[in-house]
Protein backbone atom coordinates (compact mmCIF):
# COMPACT_ATOMS: atom_id res chain seq x y z
CA UNK A 1 0.00 0.00 0.00
CA UNK A 2 1.32 3.43 -0.88
CA UNK A 3 0.12 7.00 -0.75
CA UNK A 4 -1.83 8.57 2.05
CA UNK A 5 -5.54 8.63 2.54
CA UNK A 6 -6.00 12.09 1.18
CA UNK A 7 -5.35 13.88 4.45
CA UNK A 8 -3.07 16.90 4.83
CA UNK A 9 0.55 16.29 3.98
CA UNK A 10 2.37 15.62 7.25
CA UNK A 11 5.73 14.29 8.34
CA UNK A 12 7.11 11.77 5.85
CA UNK A 13 9.23 10.16 8.54
CA UNK A 14 6.66 9.90 11.32
CA UNK A 15 5.24 6.47 10.58
CA UNK A 16 8.24 5.17 8.70
CA UNK A 17 10.33 2.41 10.27
CA UNK A 18 14.01 3.28 10.48
CA UNK A 19 16.63 1.96 9.90
CA UNK A 20 15.35 0.96 6.48
CA UNK A 21 16.74 -0.73 3.41
CA UNK A 22 15.68 1.94 0.99
CA UNK A 23 18.76 4.09 0.77
CA UNK A 24 18.31 6.87 3.33
CA UNK A 25 21.71 8.46 4.01
CA UNK A 26 20.72 11.22 6.41
CA UNK A 27 17.77 13.36 7.50
CA UNK A 28 16.98 16.51 9.37
CA UNK A 29 13.80 18.21 10.65
CA UNK A 30 13.70 21.98 11.23
CA UNK A 31 11.05 24.43 12.34
CA UNK A 32 10.32 27.30 9.96
CA UNK A 33 9.36 30.65 11.44
CA UNK A 34 5.80 31.65 10.59
CA UNK A 35 5.28 34.32 7.93
CA UNK A 36 8.67 33.57 6.40
CA UNK A 37 8.55 34.51 2.72
CA UNK A 38 8.69 31.76 0.09
CA UNK A 39 12.09 33.07 -1.03
CA UNK A 40 13.46 32.80 2.48
CA UNK A 41 12.03 29.30 2.83
CA UNK A 42 13.83 28.34 -0.41
CA UNK A 43 17.06 29.83 0.93
CA UNK A 44 16.65 27.92 4.17
CA UNK A 45 16.13 24.62 2.31
CA UNK A 46 19.25 25.18 0.20
CA UNK A 47 21.37 26.02 3.25
CA UNK A 48 20.21 22.90 5.04
CA UNK A 49 20.77 20.61 2.05
CA UNK A 50 24.29 22.02 1.67
CA UNK A 51 24.92 21.50 5.39
CA UNK A 52 23.78 17.87 5.08
CA UNK A 53 26.01 17.45 2.01
CA UNK A 54 28.97 18.77 3.99
CA UNK A 55 28.23 16.54 6.98
CA UNK A 56 28.11 13.48 4.69
CA UNK A 57 31.04 14.54 2.47
CA UNK A 58 28.81 14.83 -0.62
CA UNK A 59 29.72 17.23 -3.46
CA UNK A 60 27.25 19.45 -5.33
CA UNK A 61 26.65 17.81 -8.76
CA UNK A 62 28.64 19.07 -11.76
CA UNK A 63 26.84 20.97 -14.57
CA UNK A 64 26.54 17.90 -16.83
CA UNK A 65 25.60 15.52 -14.02
CA UNK A 66 22.15 13.95 -14.50
CA UNK A 67 22.56 11.50 -11.61
CA UNK A 68 20.75 13.39 -8.83
CA UNK A 69 16.98 13.85 -8.40
CA UNK A 70 14.72 15.92 -6.16
CA UNK A 71 11.35 15.10 -4.64
CA UNK A 72 9.41 18.00 -3.14
CA UNK A 73 6.22 17.50 -1.13
CA UNK A 74 4.10 20.35 0.18
CA UNK A 75 0.44 21.11 0.27
CA UNK A 76 1.32 24.13 2.41
CA UNK A 77 3.54 25.70 -0.28
CA UNK A 78 1.05 24.83 -3.06
CA UNK A 79 -1.77 26.69 -1.30
CA UNK A 80 0.46 29.65 -0.38
CA UNK A 81 1.80 30.06 -3.93
CA UNK A 82 -1.60 30.01 -5.57
CA UNK A 83 -3.28 32.18 -2.94
CA UNK A 84 -0.56 34.83 -3.31
CA UNK A 85 -0.66 34.82 -7.11
CA UNK A 86 -4.45 34.83 -7.19
CA UNK A 87 -4.53 37.93 -4.95
CA UNK A 88 -2.15 39.67 -7.38
CA UNK A 89 -4.40 38.65 -10.29
CA UNK A 90 -7.49 40.05 -8.55
CA UNK A 91 -5.71 43.28 -7.63
CA UNK A 92 -4.18 43.97 -11.06
CA UNK A 93 -6.95 42.63 -13.28
CA UNK A 94 -6.95 40.33 -16.28
CA UNK A 95 -4.74 42.44 -18.57
CA UNK A 96 -2.11 43.42 -16.00
CA UNK A 97 -1.39 40.19 -14.16
CA UNK A 98 2.32 39.99 -13.34
CA UNK A 99 3.79 37.13 -15.45
CA UNK A 100 6.42 36.42 -12.80
CA UNK A 101 3.68 35.99 -10.17
CA UNK A 102 1.88 33.59 -12.50
CA UNK A 103 5.01 31.55 -13.22
CA UNK A 104 5.82 31.36 -9.51
CA UNK A 105 2.32 30.12 -8.63
CA UNK A 106 3.15 26.65 -9.88
CA UNK A 107 4.43 24.08 -7.40
CA UNK A 108 7.22 22.74 -9.56
CA UNK A 109 8.53 26.27 -10.13
CA UNK A 110 9.46 26.12 -6.43
CA UNK A 111 11.15 22.74 -6.95
CA UNK A 112 12.84 24.01 -10.07
CA UNK A 113 14.43 26.92 -8.20
CA UNK A 114 15.78 24.46 -5.61
CA UNK A 115 17.08 22.22 -8.40
CA UNK A 116 18.80 25.16 -10.09
CA UNK A 117 20.57 26.27 -6.90
CA UNK A 118 21.61 22.71 -6.03
CA UNK A 119 22.53 21.85 -9.67
CA UNK A 120 20.10 18.93 -9.81
CA UNK A 121 19.28 17.87 -13.38
CA UNK A 122 18.44 14.17 -13.27
CA UNK A 123 14.88 14.02 -11.95
CA UNK A 124 12.27 16.21 -10.32
CA UNK A 125 8.86 15.40 -8.90
CA UNK A 126 6.61 17.83 -7.01
CA UNK A 127 3.84 16.40 -4.87
CA UNK A 128 0.99 18.10 -3.05
CA UNK A 129 0.56 14.89 -1.07
CA UNK A 130 2.55 11.68 -1.01
CA UNK A 131 4.39 9.45 1.46
CA UNK A 132 7.92 8.25 1.98
CA UNK A 133 7.20 4.70 0.86
CA UNK A 134 6.00 6.01 -2.50
CA UNK A 135 8.99 8.33 -2.91
CA UNK A 136 11.44 5.55 -2.08
CA UNK A 137 9.79 3.32 -4.68
CA UNK A 138 10.13 6.11 -7.25
CA UNK A 139 13.75 6.72 -6.29
CA UNK A 140 14.52 3.01 -6.75
CA UNK A 141 12.74 3.01 -10.14
CA UNK A 142 14.36 6.22 -11.38
CA UNK A 143 17.61 6.46 -13.31
CA UNK A 144 19.34 8.63 -10.67
CA UNK A 145 21.74 7.34 -8.00
CA UNK A 146 21.28 10.21 -5.51
CA UNK A 147 18.16 11.91 -4.25
CA UNK A 148 16.98 14.75 -2.05
CA UNK A 149 13.53 14.73 -0.48
CA UNK A 150 12.12 17.98 0.91
CA UNK A 151 8.81 18.04 2.76
CA UNK A 152 7.20 21.17 4.21
CA UNK A 153 4.11 20.71 6.31
CA UNK A 154 1.97 22.18 9.02
CA UNK A 155 1.86 20.41 12.36
CA UNK A 156 -0.68 22.09 14.62
CA UNK A 157 0.65 25.66 14.77
CA UNK A 158 4.13 24.94 13.49
CA UNK A 159 5.56 24.89 9.98
CA UNK A 160 8.15 22.14 9.72
CA UNK A 161 10.65 21.14 7.09
CA UNK A 162 12.15 17.69 6.58
CA UNK A 163 15.17 17.12 4.36
CA UNK A 164 16.15 13.53 3.55
CA UNK A 165 19.19 12.44 1.54
CA UNK A 166 19.01 9.27 -0.54
CA UNK A 167 21.69 7.16 -2.18
CA UNK A 168 21.15 3.94 -4.10
CA UNK A 169 24.33 2.36 -2.79
CA UNK A 170 22.63 2.30 0.62
CA UNK A 171 19.71 0.23 -0.64
CA UNK A 172 19.59 -3.18 0.97
CA UNK A 173 22.22 -2.44 3.62
CA UNK B 1 9.92 -7.10 -12.76
CA UNK B 2 6.11 -7.10 -12.87
CA UNK B 3 4.52 -6.13 -16.18
CA UNK B 4 2.11 -3.19 -16.00
CA UNK B 5 -0.72 -2.90 -18.52
CA UNK B 6 -3.41 -0.37 -19.36
CA UNK B 7 -6.85 -1.88 -18.85
CA UNK B 8 -9.14 1.12 -18.81
CA UNK B 9 -9.37 4.54 -20.42
CA UNK B 10 -11.75 7.44 -20.09
CA UNK B 11 -11.53 10.91 -21.62
CA UNK B 12 -13.29 14.22 -21.07
CA UNK B 13 -12.14 16.88 -23.56
CA UNK B 14 -13.72 19.46 -25.88
CA UNK B 15 -14.15 16.53 -28.29
CA UNK B 16 -16.49 14.57 -26.03
CA UNK B 17 -17.43 13.43 -22.56
CA UNK B 18 -16.34 9.80 -22.83
CA UNK B 19 -13.77 7.60 -24.54
CA UNK B 20 -15.91 6.63 -27.53
CA UNK B 21 -16.99 10.20 -28.35
CA UNK B 22 -13.37 11.35 -28.18
CA UNK B 23 -12.01 8.57 -30.36
CA UNK B 24 -14.76 9.00 -32.94
CA UNK B 25 -14.15 12.78 -33.08
CA UNK B 26 -10.39 12.53 -33.42
CA UNK B 27 -10.70 9.82 -36.10
CA UNK B 28 -12.80 12.26 -38.10
CA UNK B 29 -10.13 14.97 -37.47
CA UNK B 30 -12.64 17.25 -35.80
CA UNK B 31 -11.00 20.04 -33.79
CA UNK B 32 -12.22 20.96 -30.33
CA UNK B 33 -10.50 24.36 -30.41
CA UNK B 34 -13.03 27.14 -30.96
CA UNK B 35 -13.66 30.74 -29.98
CA UNK B 36 -14.15 30.92 -26.21
CA UNK B 37 -17.62 31.57 -24.85
CA UNK B 38 -17.22 31.13 -21.11
CA UNK B 39 -14.79 33.94 -20.25
CA UNK B 40 -16.05 37.07 -18.54
CA UNK B 41 -13.31 39.35 -19.87
CA UNK B 42 -12.69 41.44 -22.97
CA UNK B 43 -9.43 41.23 -24.90
CA UNK B 44 -7.99 42.97 -27.97
CA UNK B 45 -8.35 39.84 -30.04
CA UNK B 46 -10.74 36.87 -29.84
CA UNK B 47 -9.45 34.00 -27.73
CA UNK B 48 -9.47 30.43 -29.03
CA UNK B 49 -9.29 27.44 -26.73
CA UNK B 50 -10.32 23.84 -26.28
CA UNK B 51 -13.30 24.69 -24.11
CA UNK B 52 -15.80 22.06 -22.99
CA UNK B 53 -18.99 23.83 -24.06
CA UNK B 54 -21.35 21.69 -21.97
CA UNK B 55 -19.50 22.72 -18.79
CA UNK B 56 -19.30 26.47 -19.49
CA UNK B 57 -21.95 27.30 -16.93
CA UNK B 58 -20.21 25.46 -14.10
CA UNK B 59 -19.44 28.27 -11.69
CA UNK B 60 -17.59 26.03 -9.27
CA UNK B 61 -16.60 22.39 -8.89
CA UNK B 62 -15.92 22.00 -12.63
CA UNK B 63 -12.74 20.11 -11.73
CA UNK B 64 -14.77 17.69 -9.60
CA UNK B 65 -17.46 17.39 -12.24
CA UNK B 66 -14.84 16.18 -14.72
CA UNK B 67 -13.50 13.77 -12.10
CA UNK B 68 -17.02 12.38 -11.62
CA UNK B 69 -17.67 12.07 -15.37
CA UNK B 70 -14.39 10.16 -15.84
CA UNK B 71 -15.21 7.79 -12.99
CA UNK B 72 -18.78 7.12 -14.15
CA UNK B 73 -17.61 6.54 -17.73
CA UNK B 74 -14.96 4.04 -16.68
CA UNK B 75 -17.48 2.19 -14.51
CA UNK B 76 -19.80 1.92 -17.49
CA UNK B 77 -17.35 1.10 -20.29
CA UNK B 78 -14.83 -1.09 -18.47
CA UNK B 79 -17.42 -2.63 -16.12
CA UNK B 80 -15.51 -1.53 -13.04
CA UNK B 81 -17.27 -2.13 -9.70
CA UNK B 82 -17.17 0.02 -6.54
CA UNK B 83 -15.17 -2.78 -4.86
CA UNK B 84 -12.62 -2.67 -7.70
CA UNK B 85 -12.25 1.09 -7.20
CA UNK B 86 -11.85 0.75 -3.48
CA UNK B 87 -9.12 -1.85 -3.94
CA UNK B 88 -7.21 0.61 -6.16
CA UNK B 89 -4.74 3.39 -5.41
CA UNK B 90 -5.27 6.83 -6.91
CA UNK B 91 -2.48 8.80 -8.55
CA UNK B 92 -3.50 12.29 -9.69
CA UNK B 93 -1.72 15.08 -11.53
CA UNK B 94 -2.92 18.66 -11.86
CA UNK B 95 -1.20 22.03 -12.17
CA UNK B 96 -3.98 24.33 -10.98
CA UNK B 97 -6.38 22.34 -8.80
CA UNK B 98 -8.43 24.81 -6.78
CA UNK B 99 -8.56 27.58 -9.37
CA UNK B 100 -12.22 27.78 -10.41
CA UNK B 101 -13.60 30.78 -12.32
CA UNK B 102 -12.81 33.80 -10.13
CA UNK B 103 -12.04 31.91 -6.92
CA UNK B 104 -9.29 29.82 -5.42
CA UNK B 105 -10.44 26.89 -3.28
CA UNK B 106 -8.05 25.16 -0.92
CA UNK B 107 -6.78 21.82 -2.20
CA UNK B 108 -8.31 19.98 0.78
CA UNK B 109 -11.82 20.94 -0.35
CA UNK B 110 -11.38 18.79 -3.43
CA UNK B 111 -9.63 15.81 -1.92
CA UNK B 112 -12.21 15.55 0.88
CA UNK B 113 -15.01 15.35 -1.69
CA UNK B 114 -13.15 12.67 -3.68
CA UNK B 115 -12.60 10.66 -0.50
CA UNK B 116 -16.24 11.01 0.53
CA UNK B 117 -17.63 9.80 -2.81
CA UNK B 118 -14.95 7.41 -4.12
CA UNK B 119 -12.96 6.45 -0.99
CA UNK B 120 -9.72 5.14 -2.54
CA UNK B 121 -8.75 3.75 0.87
CA UNK B 122 -5.58 2.19 -0.53
CA UNK B 123 -3.97 5.59 -0.84
CA UNK B 124 -3.72 8.78 -2.87
CA UNK B 125 -0.66 10.46 -4.37
CA UNK B 126 -1.16 13.92 -5.88
CA UNK B 127 1.55 15.48 -8.03
CA UNK B 128 1.70 18.98 -9.49
CA UNK B 129 4.29 18.96 -12.27
CA UNK B 130 2.60 21.44 -14.66
CA UNK B 131 2.28 20.03 -18.18
CA UNK B 132 4.08 16.81 -17.25
CA UNK B 133 1.76 16.00 -14.32
CA UNK B 134 -0.16 13.31 -16.23
CA UNK B 135 3.00 11.49 -17.33
CA UNK B 136 4.19 11.57 -13.71
CA UNK B 137 0.87 10.19 -12.44
CA UNK B 138 1.40 7.20 -14.75
CA UNK B 139 5.04 6.83 -13.68
CA UNK B 140 3.94 6.85 -10.06
CA UNK B 141 1.18 4.28 -10.64
CA UNK B 142 3.39 1.94 -12.66
CA UNK B 143 6.15 2.00 -10.05
CA UNK B 144 3.73 1.13 -7.26
CA UNK B 145 2.58 -1.93 -9.23
CA UNK B 146 6.11 -2.96 -10.23
CA UNK B 147 7.19 -2.74 -6.59
CA UNK B 148 4.23 -4.86 -5.47
CA UNK B 149 2.86 -1.96 -3.46
CA UNK B 150 -0.42 -1.89 -5.45
CA UNK B 151 -2.27 -4.21 -7.84
CA UNK B 152 -4.14 -1.53 -9.70
CA UNK B 153 -3.92 2.24 -9.85
CA UNK B 154 -6.36 4.83 -11.22
CA UNK B 155 -4.17 7.50 -12.85
CA UNK B 156 -5.97 10.76 -13.47
CA UNK B 157 -5.02 14.20 -14.77
CA UNK B 158 -7.43 17.14 -14.80
CA UNK B 159 -7.12 20.90 -15.34
CA UNK B 160 -9.73 23.47 -16.27
CA UNK B 161 -9.83 26.83 -17.99
CA UNK B 162 -10.24 29.90 -15.85
CA UNK B 163 -9.74 33.64 -16.19
CA UNK B 164 -6.65 33.20 -14.01
CA UNK B 165 -5.10 30.77 -16.49
CA UNK B 166 -5.89 32.88 -19.56
CA UNK B 167 -4.56 35.97 -17.84
CA UNK B 168 -1.34 34.16 -16.87
CA UNK B 169 -0.61 32.95 -20.38
CA UNK B 170 -1.75 36.27 -21.82
CA UNK B 171 0.83 38.03 -19.61
CA UNK B 172 3.53 35.59 -20.73
CA UNK B 173 2.61 36.37 -24.37
CA UNK B 174 2.60 32.69 -25.23
CA UNK B 175 -0.97 32.38 -26.54
CA UNK B 176 -1.79 32.17 -30.22
CA UNK B 177 -4.15 34.77 -31.69
CA UNK B 178 -5.61 32.05 -33.87
CA UNK B 179 -5.86 28.26 -33.50
CA UNK B 180 -2.37 26.96 -32.74
CA UNK B 181 -0.28 25.60 -35.61
CA UNK B 182 2.28 23.18 -34.17
CA UNK B 183 5.60 22.87 -36.04
CA UNK B 184 4.38 25.29 -38.75
CA UNK B 185 6.35 28.31 -39.98
CA UNK B 186 3.54 30.69 -39.06
CA UNK B 187 3.00 29.37 -35.54
CA UNK B 188 2.51 32.08 -32.94
CA UNK B 189 1.76 30.31 -29.71
CA UNK B 190 -0.43 27.81 -27.91
CA UNK B 191 -4.17 27.31 -27.63
CA UNK B 192 -5.23 26.53 -24.09
CA UNK B 193 -7.54 23.63 -23.35
CA UNK B 194 -9.28 21.83 -20.51
CA UNK B 195 -10.43 18.37 -19.54
CA UNK B 196 -9.04 15.19 -18.15
CA UNK B 197 -8.23 11.56 -18.68
CA UNK B 198 -8.31 8.45 -16.55
CA UNK B 199 -6.06 5.48 -17.24
CA UNK B 200 -6.24 2.28 -15.22
CA UNK B 201 -2.87 0.61 -14.72
CA UNK B 202 -2.94 -3.00 -13.61
CA UNK B 203 -0.62 -5.85 -12.84
CA UNK B 204 -0.49 -7.91 -16.07
CA UNK B 205 -1.09 -11.26 -14.40
CA UNK B 206 -4.12 -9.99 -12.53
CA UNK B 207 -5.51 -8.35 -15.67
CA UNK B 208 -5.13 -11.61 -17.61
CA UNK B 209 -6.73 -13.56 -14.80
CA UNK B 210 -9.83 -11.40 -14.75
CA UNK B 211 -10.02 -11.32 -18.57
CA UNK B 212 -9.54 -7.55 -18.83
CA UNK B 213 -9.29 -5.87 -22.22
CA UNK B 214 -5.64 -4.75 -22.50
CA UNK B 215 -4.96 -1.59 -24.51
CA UNK B 216 -1.15 -1.59 -24.30
CA UNK B 217 1.71 -1.91 -21.84
CA UNK B 218 3.63 0.66 -19.80
CA UNK B 219 7.30 0.40 -20.77
CA UNK B 220 8.98 3.25 -18.89
CA UNK B 221 9.49 6.96 -18.34
CA UNK B 222 12.50 9.22 -18.67
CA UNK B 223 12.84 12.63 -17.06
CA UNK B 224 15.28 15.49 -16.64
CA UNK B 225 15.41 19.14 -15.63
CA UNK B 226 16.67 22.01 -17.82
CA UNK B 227 17.70 24.44 -15.04
CA UNK B 228 17.34 27.22 -17.59
CA UNK B 229 14.47 29.50 -16.57
CA UNK B 230 10.99 29.04 -15.14
CA UNK B 231 9.14 29.40 -18.42
CA UNK B 232 11.80 28.99 -21.11
CA UNK B 233 13.39 25.79 -22.36
CA UNK B 234 17.10 25.04 -22.61
CA UNK B 235 17.57 25.85 -26.30
CA UNK B 236 20.43 23.38 -26.69
CA UNK B 237 17.88 20.57 -26.24
CA UNK B 238 20.27 18.77 -23.88
CA UNK B 239 17.63 18.26 -21.20
CA UNK B 240 15.11 16.84 -23.65
CA UNK B 241 17.66 14.48 -25.20
CA UNK B 242 18.63 13.30 -21.73
CA UNK B 243 14.96 12.48 -21.02
CA UNK B 244 14.79 10.52 -24.33
CA UNK B 245 17.88 8.55 -23.27
CA UNK B 246 16.47 7.86 -19.81
CA UNK B 247 13.13 6.75 -21.27
CA UNK B 248 14.72 4.29 -23.69
CA UNK B 249 17.06 3.05 -21.00
CA UNK B 250 14.11 2.47 -18.68
CA UNK B 251 12.24 0.60 -21.44
CA UNK B 252 15.41 -1.26 -22.49
CA UNK B 253 15.19 -0.01 -26.09
CA UNK B 254 17.56 1.44 -28.67
CA UNK B 255 16.88 4.74 -30.46
CA UNK B 256 15.57 3.06 -33.62
CA UNK B 257 12.61 1.29 -31.97
CA UNK B 258 10.07 4.08 -31.48
CA UNK B 259 7.40 4.03 -34.20
CA UNK B 260 5.28 6.99 -33.13
CA UNK B 261 5.87 10.09 -31.01
CA UNK B 262 3.06 12.11 -29.51
CA UNK B 263 4.94 15.42 -29.46
CA UNK B 264 4.53 18.10 -26.82
CA UNK B 265 3.96 20.41 -29.82
CA UNK B 266 2.46 23.43 -28.09
CA UNK B 267 2.83 25.65 -31.15
CA UNK B 268 5.13 28.17 -29.47
CA UNK B 269 8.20 29.29 -31.46
CA UNK B 270 10.90 28.03 -29.13
CA UNK B 271 9.23 24.91 -27.74
CA UNK B 272 8.50 23.39 -31.14
CA UNK B 273 11.95 24.25 -32.47
CA UNK B 274 13.83 22.73 -29.52
CA UNK B 275 11.65 19.61 -29.52
CA UNK B 276 11.91 19.13 -33.31
CA UNK B 277 15.71 19.50 -33.32
CA UNK B 278 16.06 17.08 -30.38
CA UNK B 279 13.93 14.47 -32.18
CA UNK B 280 15.92 14.90 -35.42
CA UNK B 281 19.26 14.65 -33.56
CA UNK B 282 18.36 11.68 -31.39
CA UNK B 283 16.14 9.26 -33.30
CA UNK B 284 17.71 7.29 -36.13
CA UNK B 285 14.55 5.85 -37.67
CA UNK B 286 12.52 9.04 -38.25
CA UNK B 287 9.49 8.08 -36.13
CA UNK B 288 6.03 9.32 -37.11
CA UNK B 289 5.05 12.53 -35.28
CA UNK B 290 1.54 13.34 -34.10
CA UNK B 291 0.19 16.12 -31.82
CA UNK B 292 -3.06 15.40 -29.95
CA UNK B 293 -3.07 18.93 -28.48
CA UNK B 294 -3.78 20.20 -31.98
CA UNK B 295 -7.34 18.87 -31.44
CA UNK B 296 -7.92 19.47 -27.72
CA UNK B 297 -5.79 22.51 -26.85
CA UNK B 298 -3.17 22.51 -24.14
CA UNK B 299 -4.90 21.33 -20.96
CA UNK B 300 -1.92 22.03 -18.66
CA UNK B 301 -1.51 19.31 -16.01
CA UNK B 302 -4.01 17.11 -17.84
CA UNK B 303 -2.40 17.46 -21.26
CA UNK B 304 0.10 14.63 -21.02
CA UNK B 305 -2.38 12.06 -19.71
CA UNK B 306 -4.95 13.12 -22.34
CA UNK B 307 -2.26 12.56 -25.01
CA UNK B 308 -1.27 9.27 -23.36
CA UNK B 309 -4.90 8.09 -23.47
CA UNK B 310 -5.18 8.93 -27.19
CA UNK B 311 -1.83 7.21 -27.75
CA UNK B 312 -3.10 4.04 -26.04
CA UNK B 313 -6.12 4.08 -28.36
CA UNK B 314 -3.85 4.65 -31.39
CA UNK B 315 -1.74 1.63 -30.41
CA UNK B 316 -4.78 -0.53 -29.71
CA UNK B 317 -6.47 0.33 -33.02
CA UNK B 318 -3.27 0.60 -35.11
CA UNK B 319 -4.11 4.17 -36.19
CA UNK B 320 -1.90 7.22 -36.51
CA UNK B 321 -3.88 10.46 -36.23
CA UNK B 322 -2.84 13.35 -38.48
CA UNK B 323 -1.72 16.64 -36.95
CA UNK B 324 -4.45 19.27 -37.10
CA UNK B 325 -3.61 22.71 -38.53
CA UNK B 326 -0.12 21.77 -39.72
CA UNK B 327 0.51 24.53 -42.25
CA UNK B 328 3.84 24.73 -44.07
CA UNK B 329 5.92 22.72 -41.59
CA UNK B 330 9.27 24.18 -40.58
CA UNK B 331 11.29 21.13 -39.60
CA UNK B 332 12.22 17.89 -41.36
CA UNK B 333 10.14 15.57 -39.23
CA UNK B 334 8.07 12.60 -40.34
CA UNK B 335 4.73 14.34 -39.68
CA UNK B 336 1.42 12.53 -39.66
CA UNK B 337 -0.16 14.40 -42.59
CA UNK B 338 -3.07 12.00 -42.84
CA UNK B 339 -4.68 9.39 -40.65
CA UNK B 340 -3.07 6.09 -41.44
CA UNK B 341 -3.16 2.44 -40.42
CA UNK B 342 0.09 1.38 -38.80
CA UNK B 343 1.21 -1.33 -36.42
CA UNK B 344 2.70 0.53 -33.48
CA UNK B 345 5.14 -1.53 -31.43
CA UNK B 346 6.50 1.31 -29.29
CA UNK B 347 5.26 4.86 -28.89
CA UNK B 348 6.50 7.84 -26.90
CA UNK B 349 4.53 10.61 -25.19
CA UNK B 350 6.54 13.82 -24.74
CA UNK B 351 5.68 16.44 -22.17
CA UNK B 352 7.82 19.40 -21.13
CA UNK B 353 6.66 21.86 -18.51
CA UNK B 354 7.32 25.11 -16.65
CA UNK B 355 10.34 24.90 -14.45
CA UNK B 356 12.20 23.06 -17.22
CA UNK B 357 10.77 19.66 -16.36
CA UNK B 358 11.06 17.15 -19.22
CA UNK B 359 9.28 13.80 -19.37
CA UNK B 360 8.91 11.06 -21.99
CA UNK B 361 6.61 8.11 -21.45
CA UNK B 362 7.11 4.91 -23.45
CA UNK B 363 4.16 2.62 -24.25
CA UNK B 364 4.35 -0.81 -25.87
CA UNK B 365 1.83 -2.57 -28.08
CA UNK B 366 0.66 -6.00 -26.88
Amino acid sequence: MSGIKGSMNLSLLKNYELPDKAGITDKITIKIAKHKSLNLIKKMIIENVLALYKKNSISVPADDDFDTGIWFVSEYIYNRQLTGAFNNFKKNGFLYFDPAKFAHSILNSFTSKLAESLKIRGFSNSYIISDLNNILIEFSSSQVSNGIVVNIYKDKNDILMEVILLNKSFIGR
Amino acid sequence: MKRVVITGISLVTPLGLNKDQNWKAILSNKSGITRTEGLRVKTEFPLYAGEIKSLINSKKDKWLQIFGILMEDIKRTEKVSDDFINESCLSIGSAFIGMEAYKFFNYQTFINKIRKRWKFDKGINFNSNTCAAGNFALFNGANMIRAGSAKKVFCIGIDILSEYLFSGFFSLRSMSKSISKPFSYGREGLSLGEGGALIILEDYEQAEKRGADIFCEYAGLGASIDNNSLTGMDRSGRGIIESFKQALNCADLTNDRIDLISAHGTGTKINDEVEARAIIDFFKNSPKITVFKSYTGHAMGASSIISAAFLCLSIKHGKVIKINNLVNPEFKLNYANNNEDKKINYAMNNSFGFGGINSCLVLKGV
